[in-house]
């Protein structure tokens, strides 16, 4: 059986094509940004949807050379996410399902995610650190559900980095906090920042606020580098303080941050220091894209059935911890 | 009686109490000179407070981190709660009205000079807690009862402010 | 120093030594590799800080506490009393047999009774659970402990259960939100749960302890109440 999956939550749309074996059929993806200084607002982005993903649903079918014909399940992202954007990739969806008569199902974004890190590299039941411009979570599975055990308390680290982003005015293509990570490289001096850990939550918009106000005292790539070392350490501590609950010793990243080298070699150095394994992935499955909402609709309808469409909604909130992961039977 | 540090094996404290003291006014005027501290035994509530003290005042020398100019000085200030040096060095140091004292050096060499310079006698720790004033320990050290009732130890009491004092 | 190793966690060691004659607990926060050097220290010598001080302000509440004997700032070091003879609340309810309701009563409301008294200084402990409560039992003259079994057996034989210590300050905080507080106690209602679910109406005493000497004690079990619904966590944008 094939699904196509639509992921359009933030400000990359893509569509992909899976099987039920986690075959990834096909997964192009078009990311809008806004110029240096600006990040993304929900019109403009909404609008990028809007115009592209016609054009990716015919790229997806073509790259694994089929029809719709061939689509046993439309998936799309229920949430969360933002309103205008999510609202494109529901529409379609719905749209496509009423068309060619196929069944539908919306797709937790954060589970998505959880579920495709698993898929991508074999991770059995590990913790997971799930790190983007719009979620900061550390997640066991335990009874049934994709438990949060630590969470941000204001702003998730991917838009702690954006923001950075533009106040340096750095360059939004490919992405802000990839910048970020090329200018942090450079970077020497340790300038002392906020940390806050408070438990297994982290706080991030006091270390933005701080350094927000010495933007202009020191080099970009300082306090790119400071800013790193900081909030990565901040992760990595209550990522530590999860496996010590679940006693877990591998930990897996998944959300666009996930794509940062240096996070990823923190953790790794924290694991080496308990004997623990790393799950990481590269930019084209951390970074949000249709084939892990494919996947994930597909083993959660095969699993329980699909939606009825007046239950296909979008929704900006939707909790990690709401779904039932009735497809994994621990 | 002498006692050694764990953390700090280059030391040695050497403690001798001296009861029935005429000269203490003379004693307290040349304090300075003298190369040892002077404690009030009224306010100590057992030569572990004593130890405590002498050990934040070695580990301030060690660290570079000493409150007043001397490792005697210092010893007498973390008796106290207190981070008023002035008034801590009067009150647990030695005073004109003073009958009774404790002397502390690190040089046992220096316990043989204060017998000269001492008019009193000698008397031993063991009766160390005759002289304590619980009351007024309570009072300077603000104890509460509650915090009594957890072991009845003035000692842990005391010993906890000293440990975290300045930190 | 002499020093033996009883215990390594993620983020410090604890040994048992020796100071001024007597034995000591020694808790050392390690440095982490992870970490860029110059925040590394930074952080362990503020919770180095922030877990003594606690202690100090806990202890002067009347909230058993084992007493401060020095801290060695500059290398993250504690060193305090040891209790003894003592034994974690977990191994005494995980190796008594035939406790009876008394004794489990007293070490509830003990229990309550300190978090209680932590609260009204609105200091969160942050991390609590059986293994971070001992007792002391009050012991018969001319007897002799010298294994867990010995004390449990003092323990059994008297009418209370002794004195109840805090002993780990490590995640400590000072916060006055219900919130923290409510978060506080349910923390402790899921270790209990999942660590002696057959202790079926422990919590509940814990609670009356807790109700009987916290003065927010209402505004607090309320928050609780919520936070059990929630699981803990907050309703939060995706």
């Amino acid at each position: 059986m094939l699904a196509l999956g639509i992921e359009g939550s933030a400000n990359k749309i893509s569509v992909g094509i899976v099987d039920e074996k986690g075959n990834i059929l096909a997964n192009p993806r078009k990311t809008y940004n806004g110029p240096p200084g600006s990040g993304f607002l929900p019109k403009e982005t909404a609008e990028h949807h809007r115009a592209n993903i016609l054009g990716l649903i015919d790229e997806a079918l073509a790259e694994a050379n089929i029809t719709m014909d061939n689509i046993g399940l439309i998936c799309y992202t229920k949430g969360p996410g933002m309103a205008n954007p999510l609202s494109v990739g529901a529409l379609v969806a719905r749209t496509l399902s009423q068309m060619f008569e196929i069944p539908i199902i919306g797709v937790n974004h954060c589970v998505a995610h959880i579920e495709m890190g698993r898929l991508v590299t074999g991770a059995e039941n590990p913790t997971v650190l799930y790190v983007s411009g719009g979620n900061s979570q550390v997640i066991a599975y335990n009874e049934g559900k994709y438990r949060i055990f630590g969470e941000t308390i204001d702003i998730a680290v991917g838009n702690c980095l954006d923001r950075f982003a533009r106040i340096l005015k750095i360059p939004n293509e490919p992405a802000p906090g990839y910048n970020i990570e090329q200018l942090a490289k450079k970077g020497t001096n340790f300038i002392e920042l906020p940390y806050s850990v408070k438990g297994m939550d982290v706080s991030f918009s006091g270390l933005l606020s701080h350094i927000e106000k010495i933007a202009d005292k020191y080099p970009p790539e300082d306090l790119c580098f400071s800013l790193q070392e900081t909030a990565f350490a901040m992760l990595v501590e209550t990522a530590e303080r999860a496996m010590a609950h679940c006693n877990s010793n591998e930990v897996l990243i998944v959300g666009g941050v996930g794509c940062n080298l240096r996070l990823q070699k923190m953790v790794q150095e924290m694991l080496e220091e308990r004997g623990g394994m790393l799950h990481a992935m590269d930019e084209r499955y951390c970074i949000d894209n249709g084939a892990m909402i494919a996947y994930t609709g597909l083993i959660q309808f095969l699993s329980s059935g699909g939606m009825k469409l007046n239950d296909c909604i979008f929704t900006q909130r939707f909790r990690t911890d709401e779904v039932d992961v009735t497809w994994r039977n621990k | 009686m002498e006692f050694t540090f764990e953390l700090f094996p280059e030391y040695t404290l050497y403690l001798q109490l001296y009861i029935n003291l005429t000269n203490s006014s003379e004693l307290r005027a040349n304090v300075r000179n003298f190369d040892c501290a002077f404690i009030n035994p009224s306010l100590i509530t057992s030569i572990k407070h004593i130890l405590v003290a002498a050990n934040r005042a070695i580990s301030g020398v060690k660290t570079n981190t000493k409150k007043t100019d001397s490792i005697y000085s210092d010893l007498v200030y973390y008796l106290s709660p207190s981070c008023n040096i002035r008034s801590t060095l009067s009150q647990f140091g030695i005073q004109d009205s003073s009958t009774s004292i404790i002397i502390a050096c690190f040089d046992p060499q220096t316990l043989i000079t204060m017998d000269s310079a001492i008019c009193g006698s000698k008397d031993s720790l063991d009766t160390l807690a005759s002289f304590t004033n619980f009351k007024e320990i309570q009072s300077i050290f603000k104890i509460s009862d509650s915090e009594l009732s957890i072991d009845h130890s003035f000692t842990n009491a005391v010993s906890s402010r000293i440990a975290l004092k300045d930190l | 120093m002499d020093r033996h190793l009883i215990a390594q966690g993620a983020e410090g060691k604890v040994f048992l030594g020796k100071l001024f004659g007597e034995d000591v607990v020694i808790k050392e926060r390690i440095a982490r590799k992870y970490r860029h050097p110059l925040l590394d220290a930074k952080i362990r010598q503020k919770r180095i800080l922030q877990e003594t001080r606690n202690m100090g302000k806990a202890r002067k509440e009347g909230v058993p506490i084992p007493a401060v004997l020095f801290v060695d700032a500059a290398n993250c070091v504690i060193f305090m009393e040891k209790i003894t003879p003592g034994i974690t609340v977990k191994e005494f309810l995980l190796k008594a047999q035939d406790v009876s309701k008394e004794i489990m009563i007293d070490l509830a409301h003990k229990i309550g009774r300190n978090i209680a008294l932590l609260h009204n200084i609105q200091c969160i402990q942050g991390d609590l659970t059986t293994s971070n409560m001992m007792i002391k039992p009050f012991v018969s003259l001319g007897a002799e402990l010298n294994d867990s079994n010995d004390i449990i057996q003092e323990i059994l034989k008297n009418k209370d259960v002794g004195t109840v210590y805090m002993i780990d300050f490590g995640l400590s905080f000072i916060s006055n939100l219900p919130e923290d507080m409510a978060v506080d106690l349910y923390v402790l209602e899921r270790a209990i749960g999942s660590l002696h679910p057959e202790c079926s109406s422990l919590f509940e005493d814990i609670l009356e302890g807790y109700k009987q000497n916290c003065t927010k004690a209402n505004i607090n079990l309320t928050r609780l109440s919520q936070v059990r619904l929630r699981g803990r966590k907050r309703l939060a944008f995706g």
